[in-house]
């Protein structure tokens, strides 16, 4: 799911808060103005009935409708004695000039004048259902909108102001980069929670620093513990395999000594190197141009081309250009060409095939597929490379990584083909 | 010739003292930055060993002391360091050069005539051995008044024996020496056979009057016949 801004989903929060309510209120000032419109209607007929009342009496019963001036009332003589309460109630009755039904409110009456019962039924139009709902809805619409839109307004500003804090740090921190000479610097704010936050930030990105140049410290001590030992071990054994008393068994064996320092002096470069590519402490960057640098690399195995009797072939389809550290790049591209070659096939080929953003490399191969999840594993070593440790592919895998370039592999046409975009 | 070792691991210093006398150089050491200081006021040195990384100080200090009282002894650091800050602060520093721990001394000594060679005001730019020269500028060699045709290969073996001459050179430190960090196949043994075989016999053909010795099982020696 596509993450949403904090600003929207609190605005879309509010917005249905804001409509809640306001069909809320709605209800309520229905109710509250229906009522309050009954009630002077009702008053206005029931002041209406007593004046009715009053007129007819002075006038002994006459029901003329001229003696009170208006035609809003019925009475009718009841022929046998009755009581009753006042009753009020809803009606329609039909208009003929606008040809609907309106409302009234009418009231009904039981009356006595002079010993005779009459009904009473007074009729009054009232303030209308529609009417009421309509200008209800009116007001509260304008309220909505208002209070919407300065809602919206005032907390794009106050919060562009009030998390402004928060997004500078969150700018800083997305900067932010362990090896880093300087850690880093967050600027203060009035809020606590930020305070806190930018806090709890400023220690862990402090100890991730910390833990950084620990570990970089001890790979380089580590390699120095390492480095010193090796060089005594073979500087002894050099100076030894000079000396004219040793017999020819006593020389090689001093020879597979060296050989064996040798080695470990290498696999101990080459473990450095990883961790320091890992460590990301190759930081200068600069356009590396891949023509120059794969003829470069390509003239260091001239004599497996030749004993192999490779067939190489480069083609430039575009100007490949790494933007990289250039010890990397070499790195990268030196690891690619040597498997390459060593698991090449006497009489084999390599293609090489730059693009514009991308380039691979294939090869003929004496042997079948590597299993993908095996590939990039460190000292994973297919059984016929017999002086490797299986280290190179895998630091393949981290400068591309590290660098954010995809690196595919594939087994076609028994070709081992690696991708890598950039 | 003069040579300081500056060295304060005393094991690694015993081997470059035994390695140093017995090139014929003149050969004073130091365990620490202090005896150094001292022998550099003292002394003047056609080379300097230099390890950077010594109990009392760093070793580029001993660099910046000897730009300020004037001093041009060729200096090679010797680290344990492979990293590139320290090589590039060494060189701008300047050293001459700069070795990685742990280094063969064929290496080593290449190095040490390069930077002496370097320090000389008049210095030759051709080595010679028995009947052959080698000119490092032109990279040509000639075998008495014959000139002879060298791969980039060959040439670099056959310095680098000259470089080491009578000494034993191992395979190792040979291939090391010729593919750098691409040595890392057993095929690269096979290699170096062949170009060691085909520089043998272009030197023959030139009656140069030298031996290549096979020292079997550990490796080649450059002998005057």
């Amino acid at each position: 799911m596509k993450p949403i801004k904090l600003l929207t989903l609190t605005s879309l929060n509010y917005l249905g808060i804001f409509l809640v309510l306001t069909l809320f209120f709605f209800g309520i000032f229905y109710f509250i103005i229906q009522k309050e419109v009954f009630k002077s209607t009702d008053e206005v007929l029931y002041n209406r009935k007593m004046h009715v009342l009053e007129q007819f009496s002075k006038n002994k019963g006459n029901i003329s409708p001229e003696v009170f001036g208006y035609t809003d009332f019925v009475i009718t003589p009841l022929s046998q004695e009755r009581t009753g309460a006042d009753v009020y109630s809803d009606t329609l009755i039909y208009e003929t000039v606008d040809k609907e039904w309106d409302e009234f409110r009418k009231l009904a009456s039981i009356v006595e004048v002079d010993g005779k019962h009459y009904r009473m039924e007074i009729a009054i139009p009232r303030l209308e259902t529609h009417e009421i709902v309509e200008s209800l809805i009116e007001s509260l619409l304008v309220v909505f909108i208002v209070m919407v839109v300065s809602f919206y307004l005032s907390t794009r500003y106050l919060s562009k102001k009030l998390w402004k804090p928060f997004y500078d740090t969150l700018r800083l921190l997305n900067g932010f980069e362990v090896e880093q000479s300087n850690g880093l610097e967050l600027t203060s704010s009035r809020i606590e929670e930020f305070v806190a936050l930018n806090k709890s930030i400023q220690d862990l990105t402090g100890r991730t620093r910390r833990t950084f140049i620990d570990q970089k410290q001890f790979i380089e001590n580590a390699s120095h513990e390492l480095q010193t030992p090796l060089a005594i071990t073979q500087s002894k054994l050099e100076l030894f395999i000079e000396d004219p008393h040793l017999t020819e068994h006593q020389s090689e064996i001093i020879q597979t000594l060296i050989n064996s320092t040798q080695r470990l002096a290498r696999l101990n470069k080459t473990l450095l190197l990883l961790s320091k590519i890992e460590n990301q402490q190759f930081l200068e960057k600069e356009e590396v141009h891949l023509k120059p640098l794969l003829e470069e690399i390509l003239s260091n195995f001239e004599e497996q081309l030749e004993t192999l009797k490779i067939n190489v072939k480069m083609d430039f389809a575009g100007d490949g250009t790494l933007h990289a550290n250039k010890i990397v790049a070499d790195l990268l591209l030196t690891n690619l060409i040597k498997n390459a070659f060593f698991h090449n096939a006497p009489n084999g080929s390599i293609n090489i095939q730059v693009e514009a953003r991308s380039f691979s490399i294939s090869n003929t191969s004496a042997n079948g597929a590597i299993p993908k999840e095996k590939l990039f594993q460190r000292f994973y070593k297919q059984s016929t490379a017999k002086d490797s440790w299986g280290l190179g592919l895998a630091m393949v895998k981290k400068i591309c990584d590290i660098n954010q370039w995809q690196l595919s592999y594939s087994y076609v046409e028994s070709q081992h083909v690696f991708v890598v975009f950039f | 010739m003069k040579i300081l070792i500056v060295e304060d691991e005393i094991d690694l210093l015993s081997s470059l003292t035994a390695f140093s006398e017995k090139e014929g150089y003149n050969t004073d050491i130091a365990n620490n930055c202090a005896e150094a200081l001292e022998r550099i006021s003292l002394y003047t040195y056609d080379c300097i060993l230099l390890d950077i990384t010594l109990p009392d100080g760093n070793g580029l200090e001993l660099l910046a002391h000897l730009k300020k009282i004037n001093k041009t002894d060729g200096v090679i650091i010797i680290s344990a360091r492979n990293s590139l800050d320290d090589k590039i602060k060494g060189l701008n520093l300047g050293a001459d050069d700069y070795l990685t721990k742990p280094f063969h001394f064929s290496e080593l000594n290449a190095r040490i005539q390069a930077v002496i060679r370097r320090k000389k005001f008049d210095a030759p730019h051709t080595l010679s051995f028995a009947n052959i020269e080698i000119d490092l500028k032109l990279h040509s060699v000639k075998v008495g008044d014959h000139s002879v045709k060298l791969t980039k290969k060959e040439f670099d073996i056959l310095q680098h024996f000259i470089a080491n001459k009578n000494r034993v050179i191992s395979k190792t430190s040979l291939a090391e020496y010729i593919w750098g960090d691409h040595v890392d196949s057993v095929d690269s043994f096979d290699f170096l056979f062949v170009h060691i075989k085909n520089l043998k016999k272009k030197l023959k053909q030139a009656n140069a009057t030298v031996e290549l010795k096979n020292i079997y099982g550990v490796g080649y020696q450059l002998l005057d016949q």
